[in-house]
């Protein structure tokens, strides 16, 4: 018996038309010069204009119920969007963190206040939100957080610094990991809380820092002394670290762990059909097809209410390590030919693939990590 | 699988697990080994899933008997309308097969060209080497005698072996996973047990998603095939690949962990690895698969993406 579940969840007919409405729509943003493609763009793509059409069109926060602007749909809807998105290579990441993991933490734990100031302005592509998990001496030792918050008669003091929080420039709210009460002995998982923080409170300064390429997604964010509400906590003192773990299934198990770079292959097989192999094409959608099964199924899990955040870290894993072998495939095709038969916007795009591609295997939980994951599921941690 | 029946068939199997000819007789006389019998021609006429189920469970146990070739050829008679034999069949199909497996002990052999069936009687004698450990007979000494003879309306034989394949795969590389899991967690060198290193822990994490991703794959392909309606040939492609992707790290990882006991013919894990790597070439490797899920995708004229969301709708 298989320690990972994986149900099989073939494509409904509901979720074929959306596809295709998404398609469409977003062919004809193409055609109207509202994006240029790029890859990782759940990344590198912001644009709050194009995140508002999103949000019109209905396709953030699908699974939200209607009361908060949602649209009361399955899980495996936004997984058909979420690809298509990727896929595209659309400026969808304004609202990516939002819509895949800070709004889904907010209609679990959020106040009622909360749920309904927020989310229908999330769902509208409006507001924006970051992950507060890593620190500067707390990276994969995530526990480590010494971000600290002290409870006051009017609520909380936040102090401390939050690192590799992309788009927290563009970001209303943050959602920090921070320790509430010390460590019992060795269990550094206890007296950990998640607070939901109004970025535009005092006291809190945003620097973005720019990646290899010089670009700036993700930001460091100094919390000093800043006065939350009382209801910034979110959810229950001394939780945050199942909160987060809970939030990681969701941040870890889409398909922007396998699709970021897949616009480069279709770019190749456009301008030099001859040039790729039969039985490495068949590879790469061999590998690809058992990543998106995998993916369906988690979407599915997460459908029924469960928690697959061992499957979530396995998709993860075996995504980062499809996208690398997917990109050392095409620049290995793109190089045995002068680069005076390719358009320079291919050598643009696998250069700009090979800017982004360290970061995959870093953000999110590093290799290292989701294999220390997999490994305790096995039972040998 | 029914809940009943995998309780049975897993029973069976680890009763006789050294006795392959008691666990035939088992599997035979509780009706296993006629699971894809069509019920016009006096089977179960189950579904396709419960006898991949059988069949991964047979992998798992390394069972040496015939049970995935006989469910093969019962489920490939019924469709060309023949009532298949009682017994072991063998099957050997087009030029796919350098030889017949189980061949030495078939009761009959099912020839395949194309969708032309002829039944033979077994068994054939004179093996031929093979990297698996189950016995292969050289086809030179298939018997020309022509038991029964028919005639298939889908190309399902190749598809429906590589998959039966796959499933048998999917087991075995379970039981690897899980043998080695065991074997690691008992072997102390260093003062601690070869699970508590680091770089043990990372290679079977990698053995875990290898075994998972054949898995889902393989659950895919199987939710396609139903009697009477063309084999998915993309579906079959995946899991068959995927299948022989994971066979490779798997068996590279469990080895590399077992160290030289690993390689010792007294030990279990070439029960399982032998067959794997046998498995992994019968019936189009990764590479022929591969080619043909490519060939498929170069010639549609069309952008990759809306074929592969076409694929498994």
């Amino acid at each position: 018996m298989s320690q990972f579940t994986f149900p099989i969840a073939p494509e409904t007919g509901d979720e074929r038309s959306l596809r295709l409405r998404v398609r469409d729509f977003l062919a004809a943003e193409r055609a109207l010069g509202g994006f240029e493609p790029t890859a990782d763009c759940w990344v590198s793509g912001v644009s709050p204009e194009f995140s508002r059409k999103i949000g019109a069109q209905g396709w953030i926060g699908m699974t939200w119920p209607t009361r908060y602007g949602g649209h009361a749909l399955p899980a495996l809807h936004r997984l058909v969007v979420t690809e298509e998105l990727l896929v595209a290579g659309a400026p969808v990441a304004a609202h990516w963190i939002a819509d895949r993991q800070s709004g889904a933490q907010i209609l679990k734990f959020g106040s009622e206040q909360q749920k309904q100031s927020i989310l229908p302005r999330i769902a509208a592509g409006e507001c924006y939100t970051c992950v507060g998990m890593s620190e500067p001496q707390a990276g994969s030792d995530l526990a480590a957080v010494a971000t600290k918050a002290t409870r006051t008669p009017a609520g909380w003091t936040l102090s401390g610094r939050k690192i590799w929080s992309t788009v927290a420039h563009i970001s209303s709210y943050m959602l920090v990991l921070a320790r509430t009460s010390p460590a019992d002995g060795k269990n550094r998982h206890v007296g950990l809380s998640q607070f939901l923080v109004d970025l535009t409170l005092p006291g809190i300064e945003i620097s973005g820092i720019r990646d290899i390429a010089g670009h700036v997604h993700f930001n460091e964010v100094v919390f000093d002394d800043v006065r939350l509400p009382d209801d910034a906590l979110l959810g229950v003192e001394g939780d945050g670290w199942a909160q987060c773990m809970g939030e990681l299934a969701m941040e870890r198990s889409g398909p922007e762990r396998f699709l970021t770079t897949f616009l480069l292959l279709e770019r190749v097989l456009a301008e030099l059909p001859g040039a790729v192999p039969e039985a490495v094409l068949g590879d790469l959608i061999g590998r690809l097809t058992a990543l998106r099964t995998m993916s369906r199924g988690i979407a599915y899990r997460l459908q029924n209410g469960e928690h697959p955040n061992t499957e979530a870290a396995l998709v993860k894993q075996l995504g980062n390590a499809f996208e690398k072998h997917l990109f050392a495939v095409v620049r290995g095709l793109i190089g045995a030919r002068p680069a005076a038969e390719m358009s320079p916007e291919l050598l643009r795009l696998r250069d700009e693939v090979q800017l982004r591609l360290p970061a995959n295997t870093l953000r999110g939980g590093t290799t290292e990590i989701l294999r220390g994951v997999i490994a305790r599921q096995l039972g040998v941690r | 699988m029914d809940a009943t029946l995998e309780a049975t068939a897993a029973r069976i199997l680890a009763d006789h697990h050294d006795a392959p000819d008691a666990a035939w007789a088992a599997l035979e006389s509780g009706g296993l080994t006629q699971l894809w019998v069509s019920e016009t021609l006096g089977g179960f006429g189950v579904a396709a899933e419960e006898g991949f189920g059988l069949v991964r469970l047979a992998g798992a146990h390394a069972l040496p008997a015939p049970v995935a070739d006989t469910l093969v050829a019962t489920w490939l008679l019924s469709e060309a309308g023949i009532e298949p034999p009682a017994g072991r069949i063998s099957i050997l199909i087009d030029g796919w097969q350098r030889g017949i497996a189980f061949g030495d002990s078939a009761d009959h052999v099912l020839q395949v060209r194309g969708r032309s069936l002829s039944l033979h009687p077994g068994p054939v004698l004179g093996s031929c080497p093979a990297v698996g450990e189950d016995p292969v007979s050289d086809p030179a000494g298939l018997v020309g005698d022509v038991v029964a003879a028919g005639e298939m309306a889908h190309d399902t034989a190749l598809p429906l072996a590589a998959l039966t394949r796959a499933a048998q795969m999917c087991g075995a590389l379970e039981a690897t996973l899980a043998l080695t899991i065991d074997f690691a967690s008992q072997r102390i060198q260093f003062g601690r047990a070869l699970s508590k290193f680091q770089a043990i822990q990372h290679l079977l994490s990698e053995m875990g998603a290898e075994v998972a991703a054949a898995s889902a794959t393989l659950d895919a392909a199987i939710t396609t095939v139903r009697p009477g309606v063309p084999m998915d040939l993309q579906a079959v492609a995946v899991a068959k690949s995927r299948a022989g992707l994971a066979t490779t790290i798997v068996c590279e990882h469990a080895h590399q962990i077992h160290g030289a006991i690993g390689y010792t013919e007294e030990y279990s894990l070439a029960h399982f690895t032998r067959r794997l790597w046998q498995w992994r070439e019968d019936f189009g490797g990764e590479s022929y698969w591969a080619a043909e899920l490519g060939r498929a995708a170069l010639g549609a004229g069309t952008p990759l993406w809306p074929q592969l969301t076409m694929m498994n709708k």
